[in-house]
């Protein structure tokens, strides 16, 4: 069924490549058409899980058959076939051949490709070697996913975390499709490699729309692979790759419709903000932001427009924004009075919506080391760029960008904009307002990289910029990237999880058997629960319905197995006994917190029987 | 190509030359950030336009010195949990072990101070710790070219017997961690900046208050690092969130 999920996603990617054919768009080269097509795939797989999960048949087949005849609907509509499939196939012989001559013709291209190629294979061995490990993955990305599977459908479930329900979920849609295809979330950790690749060919063609040359635009694509937060992602089951690469894509759409693309290109933007926009809440500033771009550009071009015109643009660019996030904000707004629950808005010192918590307090100051307390947000970000660290982690909470950002990119920055500034060369310009005005308007919170991986792009460009224009630097300042390319992205791969000795321990272990839990150094992330998880997983469970009511917090990823056998469930705070027992009927399984009512009214129920105790959770068994 | 014929080949060469500053100054930065004592004085200047801090976020009051030619550093550090102390690749050069001093600030009847020490993928050793400094030296075995080195310090309290709980009687300084400390003195609140002593008192703690002899003192804020000395008396696993169990100072690699 692995493969099954792969063929899948390849038919709907080349059905969207073959729909967005040469004939339909002349000026659209080959590598912007596997980008839209990339686009299109991940909106169609979103939307119609959406679609599927809100009439409640989220079943395998059914979104298989759906995303199947979708796609032979848009074949049916991209005739004629046959000329547009050879053309494709033309294109893609021209593209390889290029991409071979220029490997071959400039080695150090060649070494940084191989170089890429390697570090790919290796994550994507780690994405399937590794268990989910990391805290978000196992507190609401994959436990939302999760859900989804065994209810079969999208609703608000009963939860002892919020965010299970309250954050938007374009990716963990995009999980989804990994893990109920397959049947098991042996993939889930590979969700984000996609967008990395892609992430590279929009930052190449971004730098080609810059003028820039073909060496060069390459070159600094390659280099996005030198962060280390993004090689540390690329093995976990995180969203902020997808987030950034889908914000990269919607500015390189909207670049190249201000360039003087067409509506196709406004509709790609759109998919795209509109999945960053459903995938993350700050992506709702985003699609503001290139809203507001959009407007200011089209009135500026008011004379040379019509009305229908200006009125299409802007509904190619909303109704993509809309159809892949209103749901989510506006059934947050419907159910909690707040479409960016749990968190609360506050302008100017007024409260716009009530929240349970501040999302600087929760996400920033509450994980924080305490000494960057008394710090300025400049400062922070200043030690964080200069990676006081040894090994990086998946949060970017010390570093993350990497050398070639800190050394070679940030100062091309300056340097870029002033001499795109005295040329007039607006498209820089353009980059720069893109990129700097979300990074500024969330400043507080850039103290981890992980929330601002898109100011690569604009680094990235800067250093082409830079490459392009001082020539007789430019071989000494490729050769000095291509070293702390290789230095950075090495150390950027290494995991404290991941030593040689722990591949060697894993590798003989069936997928099924690489449980967290039974993985000790993940201890932490575990906290008080790795016993309990360890004990569940050995219990080999299949179907099995587990209710819960723990005073403190648990992982509940791991209870559903790697192969997503179980069911889940959480029991909201009961105050009687009746009650409680009334609502366990059904469970063949129960966790509470040791010492607590709830166990004590368990106990006292003679269906179920005692079968696991340590300090924080007891867990009981239906008697056979 | 991007067009350069529209700026003057003079200015784009001091350009270039700026540029080039830049990245050196990075460079080095990134690499050394300011250890070595021959840049020292130079980044110190440097990165007090750039906001730079005094302290390597590792620890509160830890030194910086915990690379090249380590010197004995004058603030020990005030651990509350898990302490990690990285040692950058320069530091490493040539170095084989790595020297520390620990010390317990809380002795308490019943309980027992220790450090859980993990030096990468070195064996765990657990050691004891008393109320007087203690220095420790331990080998840099995991010591290769590109692979990380790292100290992890893991401070706890076993209970060895059971004692009955009752009124603490302790030496007990306060320091504030963040926004300030008011401290009820002489019957009014007092801004607290620094550390404080506040001599011999009975403490007893209420919710998001430690009371301090309620007669004499009343701490506001809560948290804040407390750090405590000459215990007469238990205290409980739970009151002891945010209250520094444990100091440590880098000594030096050699």
């Amino acid at each position: 069924m692995t493969f099954l999920t792969l063929f899948l996603s390849l038919l709907i990617f080349f059905t969207y490549l073959i729909f967005i054919s040469k004939e339909q768009s002349q000026n659209r080269p080959f590598l912007d058409r596997l980008i839209g097509a990339f686009l299109l795939t991940c909106f169609q797989i979103v939307f119609s899980e959406l679609m599927i999960g809100l009439l409640g048949l989220i079943f395998r087949w059914i979104v298989i058959l759906v995303n199947c005849i979708i796609a032979a609907i848009i074949i049916w509509t991209s005739k004629p076939l046959k000329s547009k499939w050879k053309m494709l196939k033309s294109d893609i012989v021209t593209a390889v051949h290029n991409f071979w001559k220029v490997q071959v013709n400039y080695p150090l291209i060649g070494l940084m490709t191989f170089w890429l190629i390697i570090l790919l294979a290796y994550h994507i061995f780690l994405a399937w070697l590794l268990p989910e490990t990391i805290w978000d993955s196992l507190r609401y990305h994959l436990p939302a996913a999760a859900q989804i599977i065994q209810n079969h459908k999208i609703s608000d479930i009963a939860t002892d975390t919020i965010f299970i329900n309250a954050y938007p979920k374009n990716f963990e849609l995009l999980f989804l499709w990994l893990m109920l295809l397959p049947g098991n979330d042996s993939w889930a950790n590979a969700g984000q490699i996609p967008f990395f690749v892609f992430g590279i060919l929009t930052i190449y063609r971004l730098a080609r729309l810059s003028k820039l040359s073909h060496q060069d635009s390459w070159i600094v694509g390659v280099l996005l692979a030198s962060s280390p937060v993004i090689l540390q992602q690329l093995m976990v089951s995180l969203i902020d790759v997808m987030f950034s690469m889908t914000v990269i894509m919607a500015v390189w759409a909207f670049y190249r419709f201000v360039l003087g693309g067409d509506s196709l290109d406004l509709i790609m933007a759109g998919v795209a903000l509109g999945l960053a926009a459903g995938g993350k809440g700050n992506g709702v500033i985003w699609a503001a932001l290139l809203g507001m771009f959009l407007l200011l550009f089209l009135l500026a071009r008011a004379k040379e427009k019509n009305g229908r015109q200006i009125l299409t643009s802007i509904l190619c660019f909303s109704i993509p924004v809309i159809l892949l996030s209103s749901y989510w904000y506006g059934k947050n707004w419907w159910r909690y009075g707040n479409p960016i629950a749990p968190y609360q808005l506050n302008i100017a010192g007024h409260t716009i919506f009530k929240g349970d918590m501040s999302s600087y307090k929760y996400l920033i100051e509450d994980k924080l080391s305490p000494e960057f307390n008394s710090l300025s947000p400049a400062q922070r970000i200043w030690i964080v760029w200069r990676e006081p660290v040894i090994r990086h982690n998946s949060f970017g909470s010390m570093g993350g960008l990497g050398s070639v950002w800190f050394i070679l990119m940030l100062p091309a920055v300056p340097i870029a904009f002033v001499m795109s500034c005295l040329r007039k060369n607006w498209s820089f310009l353009w980059l720069c307002a893109a990129f700097l005005l979300p990074f500024l308007i969330f400043f507080r919170y850039q103290c981890f990289t992980r929330y601002h991986i898109f100011v690569l792009a604009l680094g990235l460009v800067a250093l082409g910029i830079v490459f392009d224009d001082f020539i007789r630097t430019s071989r000494f300042l490729r050769v000095f990237a291509f070293f702390l390319f290789i230095f950075s992205s090495f150390h950027g791969s290494i995991n404290k999880n991941v030593t040689p000795q722990k591949m060697r321990e894993l590798i003989h272990l069936p997928k099924s058997e690489r449980s967290a839990a039974l993985i000790f150094s993940y201890g932490d992330e575990l906290h008080g629960s790795v016993n309990l998880l360890e004990w569940w997983h050995k219990q080999n469970l299949r179907d099995t319905l587990l209710m819960y009511h723990c005073d403190q917090w648990i992982f509940t990823y791991p209870l559903w197995d790697v192969n997503l056998n179980n069911r889940i469930q959480y029991l909201p705070d009961i105050k009687s006994p009746d009650l409680w027992a009334q609502k366990i009927n059904y469970a063949d399984w129960i966790m509470v917190s040791t010492r607590s009512k709830e166990e004590k009214w368990t106990d006292s129920i003679n269906k179920f029987v005692k079968v696991y105790v340590d300090d924080e959770f007891t867990v009981f068994a239906k008697k056979v | 190509m991007t067009s350069s014929r529209f700026l003057p080949k003079r200015f784009k060469a001091v350009l270039l030359g700026i540029y080039l500053l830049l990245v050196s100054y990075c460079f080095i930065s990134y690499w050394f950030i300011s250890e070595s004592p021959i840049l020292s004085p130079v980044f110190a200047k440097l990165h007090s336009f750039v906001g730079d801090i005094k302290e390597l976020p590792i620890g509160e009051k830890w030194t910086k010195r915990y690379t090249l030619r380590i010197s004995p550093s004058n603030g020990a550090g005030l651990i509350n949990k898990d302490c990690v102390v990285f040692l950058p690749f320069p530091a490493r050069a040539g170095s084989r072990q790595i020297e520390i001093e620990l010390r317990s600030l809380l002795v308490c009847p019943g309980y027992k101070s220790q450090v859980t020490i993990l030096l990468n993928d070195d064996p765990i050793r657990v050691q004891p710790i008393g109320y007087n400094w203690q220095r420790i030296r331990m080998p840099l075995l995991s010591q290769r070219l590109f692979l990380p080195l790292f100290l992890i310090l893991r401070f706890d309290m076993e209970k060895i017997s059971d004692i009955p709980e009752y009124q603490h009687e302790c030496i007990i300084q306060v320091f504030p961690d963040k926004d300030g400390l008011k401290v009820w003195e002489s019957g009014e609140w007092k801004q607290q900046n620094e550390w404080k002593d506040l001599g011999g008192v009975r403490i007893t703690r209420k919710a998001g208050i430690l009371i301090i002899d309620e007669q004499k003192y009343a701490l506001e804020n809560w948290p804040f690092t407390v750090a405590l000395t000459r215990w007469n008396s238990v205290l409980l696993r739970s009151q002891l969130q945010n209250v520094s169990i444990a100091a440590c100072k880098v000594i030096r690699i050699i």
